[in-house]
């Protein structure tokens, strides 16, 4: 498949037939009847024979400059004596090149503009002249002009100027010109030269679209594909272009659940499928699949993408087979074109980002009375005898006693440390991209050069992303050969924080909020404190929790992921017969990332045994090689026979994915080594040496087939096949077949609408195919055997042991999904207008699943293909394009709704329970409810009196001002586990998404939003900074607390009481919060420079442009950010927020420049 | 040209051509189990990854069994202690995550020893390696299921590797069958071991010592006694209390069994047992707290004592901590219990005034400190009984035996009731624990596989 074709726009200029006198003129002869003599040897330069032809014809030869340079090209001519007509054409076979002849000017063009090689008009008298332009004043030559409801026309000249005979009676011109929507004009007025200015046409019907393994005519499509306009995703001031899909397609949910630099997005499509694989879908950039989705958003660069293709419906997708169905991302890279002139594209933006939310933290004051009630609380129900006045030394046990240093906050003393410790993890960071491509093309030489940088710093301290790339898409083609390569790297440099672990693990972000505002940063010394980590713990145990300052932590802990990626595709397409082509290609891609972890021996370890003594550094070194190929070799066959379209696809495909992994640490003894770094750490002799390798393969070998055959573009099929064998699937179910089907039928083509002018399209389609999951591990048919140590002897020395490691599965398969899918789209008034529809209903089957098996096979699950999930969903999208005056008006909204619903589960349809965050945090997965959702007690408010204490029932502990729970199933007692219920999940109900822009003159200004709704946030962070210990700060909503009979705060707010009673610490529907949110994604002001400025300074195009991204989320979550972290155990414990990096804001000024 | 050409799709073909090679996969960094259990060396590994397993049951010993009983009192719980809170004021249920996980833990154990021991038999080394290897198995096996039988009472006995869908028909068998597994895995490491073993493995003396205990759990006081004699004279108590716990004297003469650790080598200590980081927030009940009479060494055993990192650790379990972990070993059989549990055994058969009863447990006496008891203090068999209980009381705090013991002696409501705050009566469905929900609910089949009475 040429390069032409997929990324070109297939044209047919019909050109009347016009009438042509023998006038006396040279001119208006006709090329066929023109002998010509060749001066040259056999090879001349283009440039050089239009010369000739120039001037001893007395034709005037013309092009556009962007498009091409003649002296690039050189032909061998086969003889001396030509008709011109003839030369002309064996020109054209020869270059990429064909020629048009209109009058005494012959234009020459690339062929993708024109399939003919040579076209011939010549005209005779002139009653109307003008001009045609398009928008930005730039005469277009080779525009048709016609006269309407006449075969009567002529084309414009190298100018843009055209002249033309208007019989008696006809008033109007169609003017037209591929790539620009038609104008009608009314000549009946016109006196003089009349100016014509061609909008550009945005949905030009005839555009292809890249499908798996081929391309398709975006008309005749009949499976379901999401299409991301590549300018609006420019827009977005992202770093990676998966953050710029956010809210794009509809029924593809991306979510950013961190801030962190560099780091990956979840991309859903279609709902959730899978249970515990892989939900990511596949990503496959020009053509060579790529497994890992973090990867290829780093690898392809934003500005270097020409189109984003998103198969969502398994009979697209099914090609893919066992990979698709997750869906399919299809990323194609920008490529030069034959014979196209060097341009040269250059961007750079300056961003400041900044926290987009903060947390509303108590201050010092708040916290110590808030730590003092919990204690008297813990006191008082102990020794119901004493009282909360008093003093410490009274009082019997540590946590019943308040922290002596808390007394003169609670005093009120003024002047007090009062830390805001998010003030001290946050800051303003800077980002900062540039990029730089080259592409053009030569006779047979199409180049697309490119380079990027950037750099962005993190909003917490300490974290930031460096990353450079390089592109380079090389194509040459002679006669019926293509040869191709697409190279690109990338090196990509993170030093990253801890930013999303709990407090006890180093997590930053829950740490800063978590601890005391009492402790100061630095000491008067300018050492850090840290006080947090025990200091009311020792002596007197206060039962504060030990938390680490995150400052230090932040700045002294060294944590760098290097990444480095080189993917190689190299392509050979051979044109056997006409119509019948070969193209085979191997690609290699090898992706290598380090991580280097380090803390120091000044950083004390986290906990009152450690305080503020020395630590024992640690470093910690790993490496990890994916090196993977892939052969691909396909036959195509095209074939028209009159109304009938045929594309018939074979293929087989082999590749193998190796992943090494390296690992190495040390720990050394504390103190005596301050100053140590990483690498003299490793290699400091000691027993405590850890290292270990890892190293794992998989490989796939498919077959497939597909035949794609509609009838006068009317009535459209596509049926396809593969077969996939994989190394992953257990030796009993080698191989794997899926099968697809869609049909369309495109209404609008059909007589009876022939007439109906405002309809310019409408298809219905409709599909029906099986896609697999193989995201399952490499080895898991296998029972494992691993490592296990025990120590013997006197003294003790180690004894190696093995343990086994899960149950063999033999009969291990991929998951199968079968989806059918509904469409209609329909375009209006040429494309102001239209709106596309989809229902698909899919059912996954042999669902892997790590299946609750009896402990008494040793394990407590076992991974197996069992039950089955069903999603169904609609997804619609509008849009239009106005102009209203001189104001280009476009809308556009999306809106997806997906239901989830299992439909069976393992042996007996037993529901699947676990939990995650905690013990307590449970989700359920049962038949005939979606997929993870929350099990919990239901919280009811807070017992407000003992009277209404004595009229419900309640845990024996609870006392007033502790959480009411529901007795969910009626009898009468509360109990931990019967009076669990089903609280949501977190699947939205649906999502959407609307923006609009406005363009007037050079101005452009667009705001996208995009929104989530009904889905629930399990909010564990609340356990820590919201449940009125008082051994953590808290959220002021605790301000709210409970404290009496008499003032019972919100009647929401659960009382202080460092032992927390009634079961106030158990998850229950309190930590279930709503996650709906609409965000303000993007704001974009640009403006396009003036074209005549430019043209001193001989630059093609400028805009200098300001965006904003993130600026506003409305939502009712008290965390962060609502999007939360989806993956850490699959998709049966999901939506779980246990801290995170918070989301910045970014304001950014960018410039665009082409030379 | 047209060379290039066929070149290039004879190489394609022949990369893309499938073959079974390329698409079986073994795993090269893990070991296959398909292929494992072959070799001697094969088998002396996973006897040791079933001894390790035992390791991480240190945890269950002290929540099941100590913190069930009137040495701990937990007056209130925070978030990471409410399993343990419950268990502590038997207030549990099935969904008792301590309880689910020791379930679990067993069970993997036992699959550790099972597959060792069902491939064995086909192995082709030499006969007496592979029953020294079978004992030492049989052994772990035996310790799990009297674990799992004084725990849950029924309890589905596996003796071999089960798929998933042999496991759903594995119901819980009788008590009975049990034992008789237990008593049959002991006979086999008894006759088959030796006592020369290295310091850590099970000898031949330790599966005595253990048989001994199984057989006066279920009131065969006769062959109990019978057995334990056998290890008279194999082992002394050392001369003071301490020295037992000494972590520079882990050999020493009154070992029989212990779980071994060591800081030294990564991932092979265990953190501290028992500490605390102020005085008033002590784990230890009442009872415990005023238990020792002045002069009784042991006291010493439970006293706290501060370490030099800020941690208060009882004196049984002091450590220096090396790469931040302690290794105190676990010990499982010592002999001072096997004295006490000859003069259970003894008098279980009939009270007597003076002779081999009291000499057992007055050696034990001595060691504390403490003065002989003679048929003066304990003039029947009951109070000689009850007695044995209040010195085992006094010399296994923390170790793991208490709960287990109060089941023996038919002792929970005598000795808890008053004892732990909050805990007026423990009924008797309580003298068992849940199986765990999560179990109940995967095998899904009453008829072979119920909730214990009460929960």
């Amino acid at each position: 498949m040429s390069k032409l074709c997929i990324y070109g726009i297939v044209i047919h200029i019909s050109i009347f037939t016009l009438a042509f006198s023998m006038d006396s003129n040279a001119q208006n002869k006709s090329v066929e009847k023109i002998d010509v003599e060749i001066p040259f040897e056999n090879k001349v330069s283009l440039d050089q024979l239009f010369t000739f032809l120039d001037q001893s014809l007395a034709f005037k030869f013309s092009h556009l400059e962007q498009e091409f340079d003649p002296s690039a090209y050189v032909v061998h001519l086969d003889n001396k004596q030509y008709v011109l007509g003839d030369l002309l054409r064996e020109v054209s076979t020869k270059t990429e090149l064909s020629f048009k002849r209109v009058n005494e000017n012959i234009f020459v063009r690339l062929k993708k503009f024109g399939a003919l090689a040579l076209t011939e008009s010549i005209d005779l008298e002139v009653t109307v002249s003008g001009i045609v332009m398009d928008e930005t004043g730039d005469p277009l030559p080779g525009a048709t002009i016609r006269v309407e409801g006449t075969s009567e026309g002529t084309v414009t000249g190298i100018d843009g100027y055209f002249r033309l005979t208007v019989p008696d009676g006809f008033k109007t011109i169609v003017v037209s010109f591929i790539g620009f929507e038609t104008q009608i004009v009314d000549i009946s007025s016109i006196d003089g030269v009349i100016t014509i200015e061609l909008a550009a046409d945005v949905e030009a019907l005839e555009e292809v679209v890249v499908i798996g393994y081929g391309t398709q005519a975006k008309a005749k499509l009949t499976g379901s594909i999401g299409e991301v306009d590549i300018e609006e995703l420019n827009k977005i001031q992202a770093t990676n272009f998966d953050q710029a899909l956010v809210g794009k397609v509809p029924g593809v949910i991306v979510t950013q659940t961190t801030g962190q630099p560099g780091s990956d997005l979840n991309i859903l499509i279609r709902g959730t499928g899978t249970l515990n694989s892989d939900n990511q879908p596949l990503y496959v950039v020009d053509g060579v699949p790529i497994s890992s989705s973090g990867q290829v958003s780093e690898f392809v660069n934003m500005e270097d993408i020409a189109s984003i293709q998103i198969l969502k419906d398994a009979a697209s997708a099914a090609i893919y087979g066992s990979r698709g169905s997750n869906g399919v991302v299809l990323i194609t890279t920008k490529t030069g074109g034959y014979g196209e002139k060097m341009k040269i594209n250059f961007s750079h933006s300056s961003s400041l980002q900044r926290v987009s939310k903060r947390m509303d933290m108590m201050n010092a004051y708040e916290y110590a009375q808030l730590s003092k009630d919990g204690h008297d609380a813990a006191y008082l129900q102990e020794v119901p005898t004493g009282s909360a006045d008093d003093p410490n030394s009274v009082r019997p046990i540590g946590y019943h006693k308040v922290p002596e240093e808390l007394i003169p906050y609670i005093n009120g003393e003024a002047g007090l440390t009062d830390t805001d410790w998010q003030d001290q993890i946050f800051r303003d960071a800077l980002m900062q991209r540039y990029s730089l491509s080259i592409s053009g093309g030569t006779m047979g030489l199409t180049y697309y050069v490119a380079a990027n940088h950037t750099s962005q710093d993190g909003i917490i301290i300490n974290s930031d992303y460096q990353r450079t790339g390089l592109r380079s898409n090389v194509e040459i083609s002679r006669n019926k050969l293509i040869v191709g390569v697409n190279l690109s790297t990338s090196l990509t440099s993170e030093n990253r924080v801890n930013a999303n672990g709990p407090y006890f693990d180093d997590g930053i972000v829950a740490s800063a909020l978590s601890m005391s505002p009492t402790w100061p940063v630095n000491n008067a010394d300018g050492s850090y404190n840290f006080e947090g980590n025990g200091a009311w713990r020792i002596g007197t145990d206060y039962q504060h929790n030990e938390i680490l300052n995150p400052v230090a932590v932040a700045n002294q802990i060294t944590n760098t992921l290097d990444n480095r990626n080189i993917l190689s595709n190299m392509y050979v397409a051979y044109e056997i017969i006409e119509g019948l082509s070969f193209r085979s290609s191997f690609a290699y891609n090898y992706n290598s990332y380090s991580f280097e972890y380090f803390r120091p021996t000044e950083l004390p370890f986290r906990g009152r045994n450690f305080y503020l003594n020395d630590s024992d550094p640690n470093a910690r070194f790993s490496d990890t090689d994916i090196s993977k190929w892939i052969a691909q070799n396909t036959l195509t066959y095209e074939q028209t026979f009159q109304q009938h379209h045929l594309t018939v696809l074979a293929g087989i495909t082999a590749e193998k994915s190796s992943t090494a992994t390296k690992r190495i640490e040390n720990q050394i003894a504390a103190g005596v080594n301050t100053g140590i770094n990483p690498y003299l750490l490793i290699n400091t002799p000691s027993q405590l040496l850890e290292s270990n390798n890892e190293f794992s393969q998989w490989s796939l070998y498919s077959l497939f087939t597909r035949v794609q055959y509609d009838y006068d573009d009317k009535y459209l099929l596509s049926v396809a096949m593969r077969g996939d064998a994989s190394s992953r699937f257990g030796a009993n179910n080698r191989w794997g077949y899926f099968p697809s089907a869609s049909v369309g039928w495109r209404v609008s083509q059909e007589q009876f609408l022939e007439n109906v002018s405002w309809l310019s399209e409408l298809k219905l389609k409709a599909s029906l195919g099986l896609t697999g999951n193989n995201g399952i591990g490499n080895y898991e048919q296998f029972s494992q055997i691993e490592p296990d140590l025990y120590v013997m002897g006197n003294p003790a020395t180690q004894r190696n042991g093995t343990k086994p490691q899960g149950v063999a599965n033999p009969d291990l398969r991929w998951e199968t999904t079968r989806m059918l899918n509904l469409g209609v789209n329909g375009d209006f008034f040429d494309g102001k207008l239209g709106f596309t529809a989809e229902y698909y209903d899919s059912e996954i089957s042999d669902i892997l699943l790590d299946v609750p098996v009896p402990q008494t096979t040793g394990f407590g699950s076992a991974r197996q293909n069992i039950g089955r999930v069903a999603n169904t969903g609609f997804e619609a999208s509008v849009y239009t394009n106005q102009k209203v005056g001189q104001v280009d008006i476009s809308l556009n909204a999306n809106y997806a709704t997906n239901q989830n619903e299992v439909l069976a589960l393992g042996p007996e349809n037993a529901d699947i329970i676990v939990t995650n965050g905690t013990g307590h945090a449970y989700f359920i997965t049962r038949v005939g409810e979606a997929v993870g959702s929350y099990f919990l007690l239901v919280e009811d408010g807070v017992f407000e009196s003992e009277e209404e204490l004595d009229s419900y029932p309640h845990a024996a502990s609870t006392r007033p001002g502790d959480f009411k729970f529901v007795d969910v199933d009626g009898d009468g007692v509360i109990e931990r586990d019967d009076d669990r219920a089903i609280v949501g999940n977190y699947v939205p109900d649906f999502t959407y998404a609307f923006g609009s822009s406005l363009g007037f003159k050079g101005f452009e200004l667009s705001a996208t939003f995009q929104g989530v709704y009904g889905n629930e946030i399990l909010n564990l962070s609340k356990r820590y900074i919201a449940n009125g210990e008082g051994n953590f700060n808290n959220t002021t909503e605790l301000l709210n607390r409970y404290r009496s009979e008499a003032d019972p705060g919100d009647g929401f707010t659960n009382r202080a009481n460092r032992k927390s009673q009634g079961d106030n610490g158990r998850t229950s529907t309190w930590h279930i919060e709503d996650g709906s949110y609409l965000r303000l994604q993007n704001v974009y002001l640009g403006y396009n420079l003036p074209r005549a400025l430019l043209q001193k300074i001989n630059v093609t195009s400028a805009k200098i442009y300001f965006s904003a991204t993130n600026l506003f989320t409305w939502t009712n979550y008290t965390g962060y950010n609502p999007e939360v972290s989806q993956d850490s155990q699959g998709s049966l414990a999901r939506g779980l927020d246990y801290g995170n990096y918070p989301l910045p804001k970014t304001y950014t000024v960018g410039i665009n420049l082409s030379f | 040209m047209k060379k290039l050409i066929i070149i290039i799709t004879l190489a394609s073909v022949l990369i893309t051509s499938c073959s079974e090679q390329f698409l079986e996969l073994e795993p090269k960094d893990v070991l296959n189990g398909d292929n494992y259990y072959k070799t001697e060396s094969q088998f002396n590994e996973a006897l040791i990854g079933a001894y390790a397993k035992l390791q991480g049951q240190v945890g269950f010993y002290f929540e099941l069994s100590e913190w069930r009983s009137d040495y701990l009192d937990l007056p209130a719980p925070t978030a990471g202690t409410q399993d343990r809170y419950n268990l502590n004021k038997f207030v549990d249920t099935p969904t008792n995550g301590i309880v689910e996980d020791a379930w679990a833990n067993f069970y993997n154990g036992i699959l550790r020893c099972n597959l060792l021991l069902e491939n064995i038999g086909a192995a082709t080394f030499a006969d007496d390696k592979k029953a020294e290897i079978e004992g030492e198995a049989r052994f772990i096996r035996a310790l799990t299921y009297f674990n799992i039988v004084r725990l849950w009472g029924e309890a589905p006995l596996v003796l071999g590797s089960l798929s998933p869908e042999e496991a759903l028909e594995a119901g819980r068998s009788p008590i009975a069958d049990l034992y008789v597994a237990i008593e049959r895995d002991l006979q086999f490491a008894m006759d088959n071991l030796t006592n020369s073993a290295d310091l850590g493995r099970v000898k031949s003396n330790a599966a005595k010592a253990l048989l001994g205990k199984v057989l006066l759990t279920q009131g065969k006081y006769a062959a109990a006694e019978t057995v334990l004699k056998e290890l008279l004279g194999f082992y002394s108590l050392t001369n003071t209390i301490g020295e037992v716990f000494d972590t520079e004297n882990k050999s020493n003469s009154e070992i029989i069994f212990s779980l071994r650790f060591e800081a030294s080598i990564i991932d092979q200590g265990h953190g501290y047992w028992f500490g605390i980081g102020d005085l008033t927030i002590s784990p230890y009940s009442n009872k415990l707290e005023n238990a020792f009479t002045p002069g009784d060494s042991r006291f010493a055993m439970v006293d706290y004592l501060l370490t030099s990192d800020n941690e208060y650790l009882p004196g049984k379990y002091f450590a220096v901590r090396e790469n931040n972990r302690a290794d105190n070993d676990f010990i499982i059989l010592r002999y001072a219990d096997v004295l006490l549990m000859l003069s259970e055994a003894i008098n279980a058969q009939g009270y007597q005034t003076s002779g081999e009863a009291y000499n057992y447990m007055n050696e034990v006496r001595t060691r504390a400190g403490l003065a002989d008891l003679t048929s003066a203090d304990l003039p029947n068999q009951e109070a000689f009984k009850a007695a044995v209980l209040e010195e085992r009381f006094k010399e296994f705090p923390l170790e793991g035996h208490r709960w287990f013991d109060l089941l023996r002696f038919d002792a929970v409501n005598d000795q808890i009731v008053g004892n732990i705050i909050g805990v007026s009566s423990v009924p008797d469905f309580r003298l068992l624990y849940p199986v765990p929900n999560t179990e109940y609910e995967k095998m899904n089949n009453d008829e072979i596989f119920s909730q214990n009475d009460g929960y």
